[in-house]
């Protein structure tokens, strides 16, 4: 047996409160107009892939609602792991709505993509600025790391994959505009889509599980091999992709990453069994969901990454995929871990020092736990519904799953809404 | 004059936020040593990066500082030996889903 992943989660070392805050509010809202303007847009998600709404949808999903959450999230964790302080404190409170604009403009260029891509290049780079300022700021709080554990070096590589990845994006945007790139730019849009799924989320997802699932389940013993194997395999696929790309070969390297996402739900379930913690609250059931998907998508990932015939079958997988990995690996595994995190930071905030002087309420009090199992279950059918209308090209059925999500949406954003004005008394 | 059953119901009030079991039941309170007003409680958390062991053990100080005839309270936060499940009572496992 190893050393187990264990965690903290505030210290006189994170930022301030509403520093963080305003990441997780914004974010929240970004995941409610993805909902709705995919609900009010549905008749657009089938077919060929690079098409302006369905890349609009996508980028509100990836950089709008997951990587906002993921850049709140570090900036407070980043320096908890750390024991040590944020590098700009500064960079964190403006760095957000230079990002913001950004986004705000890829996808806003993106919708209108039909009427012309001339300002794209413009907002591709606001987007890269305030990405390689993020990145920057946690490299430089990284730098004071005193031991190396699996999570800082999966944190590591995962702001490394987030710079390629604005760099390819930046490249892409300024193709748009100026169309200066050799070769297809279907080809660099596939590396960019590979390098943000497998590199900058799977290191999230895997580095963020490794801390937080042990801590919230109450696991301490159990063996680690399989975290650190599915690491080297990651990388090493993602590598060798970026070869396979300059070389121009399909990714066959996708094999490797698949194992190594294999394993890593290996290493999960290892950590799940040997929980003391027998009953999965609502954030815990959430992220198990997401770790329910991660195989299915795996899979699909690898069908597309090396297959070359029969290309709408190929296309359709690609539109399952690409829904599948945003709205149930890191949907679910964020949802899940802001229903731990949130709670505990504003209670934090408010409570911990009346504990023991008065009656405080606990976590779970929070929320609407009721409303958290409503949506949790609607999120739970609505997700699939919309992918089994993908595979069968029915627009009606998409539409009912999309129903689903947006109403699940709604009431997630108000649970979050309840934690975040919950007065004190 | 303030007994070590009186300061186990006292702490009993403290609850952890997250688990939402008390402090006594969860088994995390090792020892309670009570002289002329000077209370002495040894306690652990259940995991040692447990976030919210500040707020617990501070809650546990503050929970007894209030009863009549507590002078002092020193809380010892040690992580030898090291907290396991079976230190819970028979309601806090079942309450964490043991059955």
């Amino acid at each position: 047996m190893s050393t187990p992943f264990s965690g903290n989660l505030t210290t006189p070392y994170t930022p301030p409160f509403k520093v963080v805050r305003q990441y997780f509010i914004v974010a929240t809202i970004a995941f409610i107009l993805l909902n709705g303007l995919m609900l009010f847009s549905y008749q657009y998600i089938q077919g060929y892939h690079f098409q302006p709404r369905l890349l609009a949808f996508v980028h509100i999903g990836v950089l709008g609602w997951a990587t906002m959450i993921i850049m709140g999230a570090m900036t407070q964790l980043v320096p908890v792991i750390l024991e040590t302080s944020l590098y700009s404190v500064r960079i964190a409170r403006w760095g957000l709505w230079l990002y913001l604009a950004g986004v705000a403009g890829i996808t806003g260029h993106f919708w209108l993509l039909a009427g012309g891509a001339g300002g794209m290049a413009s907002v591709a780079i606001t987007a890269f600025l305030a990405i390689i300022l993020f990145v920057a700021n946690i490299g430089l709080t990284l730098r004071k790391v005193k031991t190396m554990n699996i999570t800082v070096v999966h944190i590591i590589a995962a702001i490394l994959y987030l710079a390629t990845v604005a760099t390819f994006g930046l490249l892409l945007g300024l193709n748009l505009s100026f169309s200066f790139l050799k070769g297809n730019h279907l080809n660099y849009l596939a590396l960019h889509a590979a390098i943000g799924f497998a590199g900058w989320f799977s290191m999230v997802i895997m580095g963020v599980s490794y801390k937080l699932l042990p801590m919230f389940s109450l696991s301490y013993t159990y063996r680690t091999w399989p975290g650190w194997t599915a690491f080297w395999l990651v990388n090493i696929g993602i590598l060798g992709i970026i070869v396979e790309f300059i070389l121009g070969n399909p990714f066959y390297s996708a094999v490797l990453i698949a194992a190594g996402l294999f394993l890593f739900s290996y290493q999960v379930w290892l950590i799940m069994a040997g929980r003391m913690r027998k009953t999965l609250d609502l954030g815990l059931r959430h992220t198990m969901l997401a770790y329910g998907y991660l195989p299915i998508t795996t899979l699909l990932g690898l069908y597309i990454a090396l297959s070359h015939g029969i290309p709408v079958i190929r296309q359709r997988a690609i539109l399952i995929f690409g829904f599948a990995v945003i709205f149930g690996c890191i949907t679910f595994l964020v949802i899940g871990m802001m229903y731990k995190i949130v709670p505990f930071l504003v209670w934090f905030h408010k409570y911990s020092d009346k504990v023991g002087k008065e009656k405080v309420p606990l976590l779970k009090d929070m929320f609407s736990e009721r409303i958290g199992h409503i949506h949790f279950w609607l999120s739970n059918i609505g997700v699939p519904v919309v992918m089994g209308g993908l595979f069968i090209e029915n627009q009606v059925i998409v539409a009912i799953g999309l129903t689903i999500t947006f109403i699940s949406s709604l009431l997630f954003g108000y649970n979050m809404f309840t934690v975040f004005t919950k007065r004190q008394g | 004059m303030v007994s070590e059953k009186l300061i186990l119901t006292a702490l009993k009030h403290v609850l952890d936020p997250e688990i939402g079991v008390n402090i006594v039941d969860l088994g995390l309170v090792y020892e309670v040593k009570v002289g002329n007003g000077d209370v002495y409680i040894q306690m652990t958390m259940t995991t040692p990066g447990c976030p919210l062991h500040e707020s617990i053990s501070k809650g546990a100080e503050e929970a007894v500082r209030q009863l009549p005839g507590v002078e002092n309270v020193k809380v010892d936060l040690v992580w030898e030996p090291a907290w396991t499940p079976e230190r819970m009572s028979d309601w806090a496992k079942k309450q964490l889903g043991w059955k």
